[in-house]
């Protein structure tokens, strides 16, 4: 049976779907790494999914960020259908639509900081040094522009993905672990950074291990052996930092 | 240029030097192959041009005859010059004659004597070459047999000649050649006209033709089918020695261009391979950030293009020391370098890099972000 989570709507926000799922499976032979999973995510919205390893967190994150396809079901992007997209309409509304966080940041080794925030505009549209560095200036790294990736920490290295997922003013913001791999005050910077992109109308979708971090969302739902097992809507009762988000009670 | 254009040149320069003992051992692969080629192929276009240019030091190769007892004259010596036209490197004709000395019989050979000199660079003279038509050379082994020395008068006499009277002449040079020549007495035709009675009967023509045995046996035929009293025969000795060493190094050029193209292709495909795999995660991040496998190809087929001029240029400068070496060490020439081998060699390398970035360059567009960006 579906089981379908609807957006919550907050002060000031309208019920408007940014994303709708209905019915999503993904299926790698017998195994279903997301099982008939339904939701709405609200245009401006901050959106965690939490659950452990294996509950199929990544692979909702995939579809939602057009780098996978569902074996089954329905993907809505503002109304288009992405399961039915091939690689080229894919790759396009990835350039287009969306910015994307990683745990690892990702970044290209070999190019510098404001580079790699440039190579996100290179396949977007025009590189532009200026925007590029006023977009490192944000997340307060315009003073290591100029260095490669294995000179920067790991805080540093997540401010400039962070920088990188914006500079083509994305619709929707997907962020895999965003803090993973980041100690206390990085994270805090990350996290203050995200309540910056929220409060000025970007979607985020938060994928996180933490229940801190999960706390920051709107709304939070639990994922389970594929399945949305829970939807918390109370963010008021933030866990203690590094706990872990096993799906506090709705 | 525009944005889109420097970006793109600093993200494949800045790979370039990201990677740079990726790149040395790539462009090495190039370079040897682009080496061994230019190298090979300066040997085999060069060398056999300088053989001919050497092998006309040992002689005519090409000659013409009268075709019954009556000799050339100078309307066949004309019909004969325009057959072998622009080939004709150089070019002398002769007449044999016999005249008397002290009533010994002396074979003599008119020709022009500079033209002559040329035809046959292996003379050696010991004195000079006669500057006048009461001049003349001796062969080493008459000068021997008389003992004659240069600045030596010598009366020579038409042995039909009634009266008997001898024609003094002046010996400028003492002729060596360790051949037929050095039995002769060899003067101008004008100063054997003098004893002939100013007729032109040439008995050979010696052409030195600048050709391969093909050209020779094609003026052969020419000369032979215009049937005017001249018979053309290749020297066969002469040619057929530039004919083997150029037939022996262009095949020899094939075959080991084609097994350097395939060892070179087979090793840059797995260099490039290499790389693709090591950048695999790269190629997902771009993907992921919107590019198509297209844009991913570009990126790439930018860099084999800068790895095949990089390969190319050091392959093309070995390739010419190779070359020299070579010729001078084993075929005793001097190098003559065809420039167009630069040009020719980069754009070689450059199609041997693209071609061997094809099989890496399938591999890229079928890279999923999802499999190489990780995730849970």
């Amino acid at each position: 049976m579906t089981q379908t989570v609807t957006a919550q709507q907050t002060p000031g926000s309208t019920l408007e779907s940014i994303y709708s799922v209905q019915g999503v499976s993904r299926r790698y032979g017998e195994l279903a790494a997301l099982d008939n999973v339904s939701l709405e995510i609200g245009k401006g919205e901050w959106l965690s999914i939490v659950g452990p390893s294996g509950s199929g967190k990544s692979t909702l994150m995939n579809i939602l960020g057009c780098m996978d396809s569902p074996t089954e079901g329905i993907v809505l992007l503002e109304g288009e259908r992405l399961d039915k997209m091939g690689e080229p309409e894919l790759a396009n509304v990835r350039r287009q639509k969306i910015g994307l966080v990683f745990q690892q940041f990702h970044l290209v080794q070999h190019l510098s900081a404001v580079e790699n925030v440039m190579l996100a505009q290179y396949y977007h549209s025009i590189p532009d040094e200026q925007e590029a560095l006023a977009a490192l200036e944000r997340v307060g790294m315009a003073q290591r522009a100029t260095h490669l990736p294995r000179e920067l920490s790991g805080g540093e290295q997540q401010r400039v993905c962070v920088a990188r997922a914006l500079i083509n003013h994305p619709d929707v913001i997907l962020a895999d672990e965003p803090t993973g791999n980041l100690d206390e005050v990085n994270e805090k910077i990350v996290i203050d950074f995200f309540h910056q992109l929220h409060d000025a109308g970007t979607t985020l979708i938060v994928v996180t291990h933490d229940a801190e971090v999960a706390a920051q969302g709107q709304r939070q739902i639990i994922l389970e052996h594929g399945r949305i097992a829970r939807e918390v809507t109370d963010v008021a009762s933030t866990p203690t930092k590094g706990k872990p988000a096993n799906g506090p009670q709705s | 240029m525009n944005n889109q254009r420097r970006m793109y040149l600093r993200m494949i320069t800045q790979s370039f030097w990201h990677r740079l003992s990726r790149v040395i051992i790539a462009s090495l692969s190039i370079a040897v192959g682009a080496a061994t080629l230019s190298g090979l192929g300066l040997v085999a276009y060069t060398v056999p041009a300088q053989m001919t240019k050497e092998l006309r030091s040992y002689g005519a190769n090409f000659v013409v005859l009268p075709d019954g007892s009556q000799g050339l004259s100078d309307e066949q010596l004309s019909a004969a010059d325009a057959v072998v036209g622009a080939a004709a490197l150089n070019r002398a004709p002769y007449q044999y004659a016999n005249l008397l000395y002290n009533q010994q019989a002396l074979t003599v050979m008119g020709t022009i004597l500079d033209d002559a000199l040329a035809v046959r660079p292996y003379w050696e003279i010991d004195g000079e070459l006669p500057s006048g038509a009461d001049e003349i050379l001796i062969g080493e082994n008459v000068a021997q047999l008389y003992r004659f020395q240069v600045g030596q008068k010598v009366g020579l006499t038409e042995p039909t000649k009634a009266d008997g009277t001898a024609k003094q002449l002046t010996v400028s040079g003492i002729l060596r050649t360790g051949g037929a020549e050095d039995d002769l007495v060899v003067m101008s035709l004008d100063t054997l006209k003098e004893f002939t009675g100013g007729v032109s009967e040439y008995d050979i023509i010696e052409y030195s033709v600048d050709g391969d045995g093909a050209t020779l046996n094609s003026l052969v035929s020419e000369i032979n089918d215009q049937d005017a009293g001249m018979e053309a025969e290749v020297v066969r000795r002469i040619s057929q020695t530039e004919t083997g060493i150029a037939h022996t190094l262009q095949t020899l050029i094939w075959i080991v261009s084609i097994i350097i193209c395939l060892l070179t292709l087979i090793s840059i495909t797995a260099t490039l391979n290499a790389v693709v795999s090591e950048r695999a995660r790269e190629i997902g991040l771009k993907k992921a950030l919107g590019a198509v496998a297209k844009d991913v190809m570009s990126e790439f087929v930018g860099e084999s293009i800068l790895l095949g001029l990089i390969g190319g240029a050091v392959g093309v400068a070995a390739g010419i020391w190779i070359a020299n070496f070579i010729s001078t060490k084993a075929f005793a020439v001097q190098l003559d370098v065809n420039w167009w081998v630069v040009p020719i060699t980069l754009i070689f390398s450059v199609i041997i890099a693209l071609v061997g970035s094809l099989v890496p360059a399938r591999r890229i567009s079928r890279i999923n972000p999802v499999d190489v960006l990780g995730g849970e």
